[in-house]
């Protein structure tokens, strides 16, 4: 939460000049390569999300089975009696990218469906806080007054809270259900979307141009979505990049704590494969750069989106 | 007046060298419920990689030394500080809590082995006023003689709190209460005294004088003795128990008469114990392990850490003297790579059970209950949960009474012919095919309908790994349609819907439980208050004559062989015609112990933690060297 | 200045009373799942039913809402966060003891962020776009990227593989006690913490700095020949650390109770680790009872926060 906080306060926006989205991209791929780099990780990382049944290669849940070197027909210990086993913590091979877990489980498919987790969540999540959080800034900038001190003050309270406790609290109240998790992971960032938006829309209120569409008779809703709205589709971009990479981690960080609603998630798998790391690391390292990875790509790709987009930082 | 019983008789027998699951710490994180008590196990149980023997797997009783230093903290991993529950400890279900309570309140009878059902007394006493069982005067009727020197804890906390109790000496009076609490009808509490099963057979108790009681059955019931000696049957200090609400759920209200005193008890966190200088059996030296016990000054308990590589440095650098892995594999590599440590093991009697209910759709149709049963694959579920290490195999099925309590269980060429424990050649799939045609005849998917299953959380292991394969199971073998729900407390939802269950009100959401049961130690405790009609924990409900004949048969049958036969009767019933719930397996608890610590054990279950009272810490062994004070 | 402090002072009481009414709402948007779930799970040796009336009468939750929520209000201004379930205590009583641990812990990963990230920031804004800003904005990224459980995970495999030695997981000593145990069971903690932290101050610092290194005065600096040194030293870093400053402050506010995974993984009584006990062992007052605790504390730091940086910015109190 306070990389975003800190990542959007350290940039305070310019007035924007709507510019064509395909202006925006090449300007990104040549000037921001490390932008383009977390785009493309983006890419794959929706890429694995939408196909998972087909780039998860298996179901996360199917259980692999090896030669088992305690056969004997004879005996009676069932773990003697099938000529196959779990196949283990296996190392990484043809059959299984990057091993199994520690159930025989495709550590590969996990990635890729832990990333279905992750991006669905996480959309969810900021679609929750994007709605609202425009919502809330628009309405406390445009009526201002005693609406604007008091829904601001609002945000405060939301923001006094680190993300995790508030989580934890509604956790406790809410259930665990993966509704109530993407809801209390979307109401805890619509603080932060409500203060660029606020603030933006107080800068754009003042522009002569919309003065003038006042002035000819543009309703205040006509004013508010034709002119003021498509001015903040800027920042609102970059929030929800930036924020998706907050909220991956989030969900991460709450499933090793095993607080979330239990599933195929990197975090989960994170907190199994410690208990292995000296002898069999992969289920542990790959999930933890998973995370890593899609946390990094959507912070570049964010941060760069950020530059490109405001007028004042081009050179 | 007869010779003893057939405890004490049992007890002076030669004991055959069998190889059967004795002593090892299993301190383990996670899996499985394990008892604390570190225990140097023998050459037997630490060396070789070699297979098990079918029924019984190696492992060695320790050999009990001799103390030759005295002092030290103890420090290990276990769950004693997981207090979800109460304080009270006849009202407690939770192991953890009452592995605490061992500790610190003593008994009429303790357990020197609760597999082979080795009894020795604690407050129990002869003329005298040295140590010996309680005298059977005839097939109803016990004389219990309270020690003399039996004495409640006394601290200047114990004396600023209770000044009653601090120091006083323990009474019959004390173990007529701590009785009859349980069986108390008028108590608010009554509900939650889940033993009551054992002493409603007590048709009288008579105090003869402080130090003397009488205790008369209604009927020859042969376990009474091993209720004397059961996990809860402390002996509580009864004014301490506050007469309106009838519990004594505080922490300091842990005051005892064992051989240590609470020191502190952080929740999740820590316990601490401390030696009891006044203990009443300090000098019984028995099996010549020493006098003055307990021989260590302190025991700390630290709740386990998540992963196993904390837990494996801990071990490693002797932060901890005794330590278990959730992966076993872990375990083994950690033996190979420090030396001299010592392997302990023993078969868990904690173990997964299902509840169904069997008085309402879907599982009031016999074949219903046969299908799941037989469609659930044991060893994948097994595996899933206690995987092995290679070489050393971890899980054995259990039927009605799990397989590490060998005095009792079915033998288990016995159990491999049941359904649902077939895995002979062609024998799964034969099971398989029937529980398809069992289900389909009882109305198949549809004319069943969705069937709901409750998980529990504790272990967490049971939610995240083998409930999903338990879906998948019954769906690809039955083509059912499953619903699951998880309890988020671990078990207590289970329990509470159970517990209506049982009081016969509506218990929505718990058809089908799938979650951690207590394990027990004698026959009478796995089936009488389960089958019994009207039995304590009889949830079903099940009412089945022949069972109901045969249970109150065994109460009454003093002899072992003809005991155990009738119990085989009972297990047959239920496994093959009834099926109102079953079993699953039972792992294998291992964990390692540096060689300085003495005379530790390894118990099937939580409870035993008084026999830390034996341990001692060898500070002249050259392993000893380099750990922390 | 005094008209400021007050302006903050009061500015923040509706904040607070706000912090108030959210955890109040959360606290019963579904309120007999809390309770039952309280009551099945910690139930106090009662049975289920007696164990629910006995939660909601003590929580009075069996009263109308208006009602609770103005005995809410009155129970937290006289310091009445509730009792634990658990213990009996009161809430601010178990916390007391855990302070210690977390506030040490934040000031440890503060002080390993500002050690990392200033030299790093300061070279990578005076080296604006060579090669040696590009790896270090990357390293830097990176920082915030990789989630400090991850990082802490990884740090404990090589800590034992390299050098044979694990934080003290038994007992935890405070530092007054015996320090050296103290930081042998923080150091990896802090560290994990610290990168991330420092990651962020290095990205705002560069970022201010660069700002400030583009001013008029740096530039008259400049023409006057100073060295680079004695510019970046004198002139630019002063201003440069004023909103590095506020980061830091609101960084101190998220330090108590924000550590919530790395307490748990290092088994740290702090309070962070504390709720997570308490949500295990269905204790709600005490969970709640925490965070609205922490809640509170927080807006009272950022209007400290905000005092201080007025002082130091004096622009700041006339706008």
């Amino acid at each position: 939460m306070v990389a975003t906080q800190a990542a959007v306060a350290e940039h305070e926006w310019t007035l924007p000049r709507r510019v064509a989205w395909w202006v925006t991209a090449r300007r990104l791929l040549a000037r921001k390569p490390l932008g383009a780099f977390g785009l493309v990780v983006i890419a794959l990382l929706v890429v694995a999300a939408v196909g998972a049944p087909f780039v998860g290669r298996y179901d996360p849940r199917e259980t692999f089975q090896r030669a088992n070197p305690l056969y004997d027909p004879n005996s009676f210990n069932p773990q003697a009696l099938t000529a196959t086993e779990l196949d283990r913590l296996a190392d990484p091979s043809a059959a299984h990218w990057f091993g199994t877990d520690s159930s025989g489980q495709d550590t590969w498919s996990w990635i890729v469906w832990g990333a279905r987790r992750s991006l669905g969540i996480g959309v969810g999540a900021l679609a929750i806080s994007v709605t609202l959080g425009t919502l809330a800034g628009v309405i406390s900038a445009y009526f201002g007054g005693w609406v604007d001190m008091l829904l601001q003050r609002l945000m405060d309270a939301f923001q006094a809270f680190p993300a995790l406790l508030l989580l934890i609290l509604i956790a406790t109240y809410l259930g665990t259900s993966i509704q109530m998790f993407i809801l209390s992971l979307g109401l805890v960032g619509i603080s932060q979307v409500s203060r660029i938006v606020r603030g933006t829309v107080l800068s754009v209120r003042e522009m002569p141009y919309v003065e003038a569409a006042r002035v000819l008779g543009a309703s205040d809703l006509r004013t508010m979505v034709h002119h003021i709205l498509p001015n903040t589709a800027a920042p609102i971009i970059v929030i929800f990049t930036i924020g998706l990479g907050t909220v991956i981690l989030a969900e991460a960080g709450l499933s090793f704590l095993g607080l979330a609603p239990p599933g195929v998630s990197w975090g989960q798998a994170l907190n199994e494969g410690r208990n292995f790391i000296r002898t069999s690391p992969w289920q542990a390292v790959f999930s933890g750069l998973a995370i890593t990875m899609a946390v990094l790509a959507f912070n570049l790709a964010g941060d760069a989106l950020r530059d490109i987009m405001d007028p004042r930082l081009r050179k | 007046m007869r010779e003893g019983n057939y405890w004490t008789r049992l007890r002076t027998q030669k004991l055959s060298r069998r190889r059967l699951l004795a002593g090892a710490v299993a301190a383990g994180a996670g899996a499985a419920g394990l008892a604390a008590v570190g225990c140097g196990g023998g050459e037997e149980g630490g060396g070789g990689a070699g297979g098990a023997t079918p029924t019984a797997v190696v492992g060695g009783q320790p050999t009990l030394t001799s103390a030759a230093v005295r002092g030290g903290t103890y420090r290990g991993f276990n769950y004693d500080s997981l207090v979800l529950d109460t304080r009270d400890p006849h009202q407690t279900r939770l192991g953890p809590m009452y592995n605490t309570q061992s500790y610190i309140f003593s008994k009429v009878l303790n357990y020197f082995d609760e597999t082979q059902q080795i009894i020795w007394p604690d407050l129990s006493s002869d003329a005298d006023g040295n140590p010996a069982m309680p005298e059977q005067v005839d097939d109803l009727t016990y004389v219990i003689r309270v020690r003399p020197t039996a004495r409640f804890h006394d601290t200047p906390q114990i004396q600023q709190d209770w000044p009653e109790t601090a120091g006083r000496p323990v009474t019959a009076e004390d173990i007529k209460f701590s009785i009859e609490r349980q069986v108390n009808p008028q108590s608010p509490k009554r509900a939650l005294y889940y033993r009551r099963h054992q002493w409603e057979t007590v048709d009288k108790i008579e105090v003869v004088d402080d130090h003397t009681l009488r205790i008369t059955t209604k009927k020859p019931c042969s376990p009474f003795i091993h209720f004397l000696a059961d996990r809860n049957s402390f002996i509580i200090p009864r004014e301490l128990v506050d007469p309106s609400t009838d519990d004594m759920n505080a922490d300091n209200k842990m005051v005892g008469s064992g051989p240590f005193i609470l020191d502190e008890l952080k929740a999740l966190q820590k316990l601490r114990v401390v030696r009891n200088p006044n203990w009443f059996a300090a000098d019984d030296n028995p099996e010549n392990m020493g006098t003055r016990r307990p021989f260590l000054d302190a025991v700390e308990i630290s709740y386990p850490p998540e992963s196993d590589s904390v837990v494996e440095t801990a071990f490693k650098t002797k932060q901890v003297d005794a330590a278990g892995f959730t992966d076993q594999g872990n375990l083994y590599r950690v033996m190979e790579e420090v030396a001299g440590v010592e392997l302990g093991e023993i078969g868990t009697s904690g173990g997964l059970a299902s509840a169904l209910l069997i008085d309402r759709p879907p599982f009031n149709d016999v074949r219903v209950r046969k299908a799941v049963n037989q469609a659930q694959d044991r060893h994948a579920l097994g595996e899933q949960m206690y995987p092995a290490a290679a070489g050393h195999p971890r899980v054995l099925l259990s039927g009605t009474i799990c397989w590490p309590v060998v005095r009792w269980a079915i033998p288990q060429d016995k159990l491999a012919t049941y359904p649902g424990y077939r895995f002979g050649p062609g024998e799964r799939d034969a099971d398989i095919a029937d529980a398809r045609q069992l289900f389909e005849a009882a109305g198949g998917r549809d004319g069943v309908g969705p069937i709901n299953i409750l998980f529990s959380t504790i272990p967490p292991t049971i939610s995240q790994k083998v409930l999903p394969q338990v879906v998948r199971q019954l769906e690809q073998n039955l083509g059912a349609e499953i619903q699951t729900a998880v309890d988020q407390t671990g078990y207590t939802e289970i329990i509470a819907c159970l517990s209506r269950a049982i009081a016969g009100a509506p218990a929505e959401g718990c058809v089908f439980t799938w979650s951690f049961d207590n394990g027990f130690t004698d026959l009478d405790d796995w089936l009488y208050s389960y089958f019994h009609t009207g039995g304590g924990l009889n949830s079903y409900p099940l009412s089945d004559e022949l069972v109901d004949q045969w249970l109150d048969d065994q109460r009454a049958e003093f002899d072992y062989e003809k005991r155990r036969e009738i119990g085989w009767k009972i297990q047959d019933r239920l496994q093959a015609e009834i099926v109102p719930g079953y079993r699953y397996f039972n792992d294998i608890g291992r964990s390692l112990r540096r060689p300085y610590t003495k005379n530790a054990r390894n118990w099937p279950w939580f409870g035993p933690a008084y026999w830390f009272a034996n341990v001692w810490l060898d500070s002249t062994h050259a392993d000893f060297s380099g750990r922390p004070s | 200045m005094q008209q400021y402090i007050l302006k903050r002072i009061l500015f923040n009481i509706p904040v607070i009373l706000l912090v108030i009414t959210v955890v109040f709402m959360f606290s019963h948007l579904r309120p007999d799942f809390a309770e039952q779930r309280a009551a099945s799970g910690f139930s106090g040796g009662r049975e289920y039913e007696e164990a629910l009336a006995a939660i909601r009468s003590e929580l009075g939750t069996d009263k109308p809402v208006l009602e609770q929520y103005g005995r809410y209000l009155w129970d937290t201004f006289r310091g009445d966060f509730g009792n634990s379930l658990a213990t009996q205590k009161p809430v601010v009583v178990e916390l007391k003891n855990r302070l210690g641990t977390s506030i040490e812990l934040g000031i440890l990963q503060i002080l390993v962020g500002l050690l990392i990230s200033i030299p790093i920031g300061v070279i990578s804004a005076i080296r604006q776009d060579t090669w040696l800003d590009y790896v270090l904005r990357f390293v830097a990224i990176l920082g915030l990227a990789v989630p400090s459980f991850y990082m802490a995970t990884l740090m404990l495999l090589f800590a034992f593989n390299w050098r044979g030695w694990g934080p003290p997981t038994t007992t935890y000593t405070s530092f007054f006690e015996n320090p050296s145990l103290n930081l042998q069971a923080m150091v990896l903690p802090a560290l994990a913490g610290g990168f991330g932290m420092g990651a962020v101050i290095m990205r705002l610092l560069r970022s201010q700095l660069l700002e400030v290194l583009r001013q008029d005065y740096v530039r008259t600096a400049w023409a006057k020949g100073l060295r680079e040194r004695a510019v970046v030293a004198r002139h630019a870093m002063k201003n440069a650390m004023i909103p590095v400053f506020t980061i830091v402050g609101l960084l101190i506010g998220t330090l108590f109770g924000g550590n919530v995974i790395l307490e748990s993984m290092f088994a740290l009584p702090g309070v962070a680790a504390f709720i997570v006990i308490s949500f295990k062992q269905n204790d709600l007052p005490m969970v709640q009872g925490i965070v609205l605790l922490v809640g509170i504390v927080l807006v009272m730091t950022n209007i400290v926060v905000d005092i201080s940086y007025a002082w130091l910015d004096p622009r700041i109190r006339y706008r």
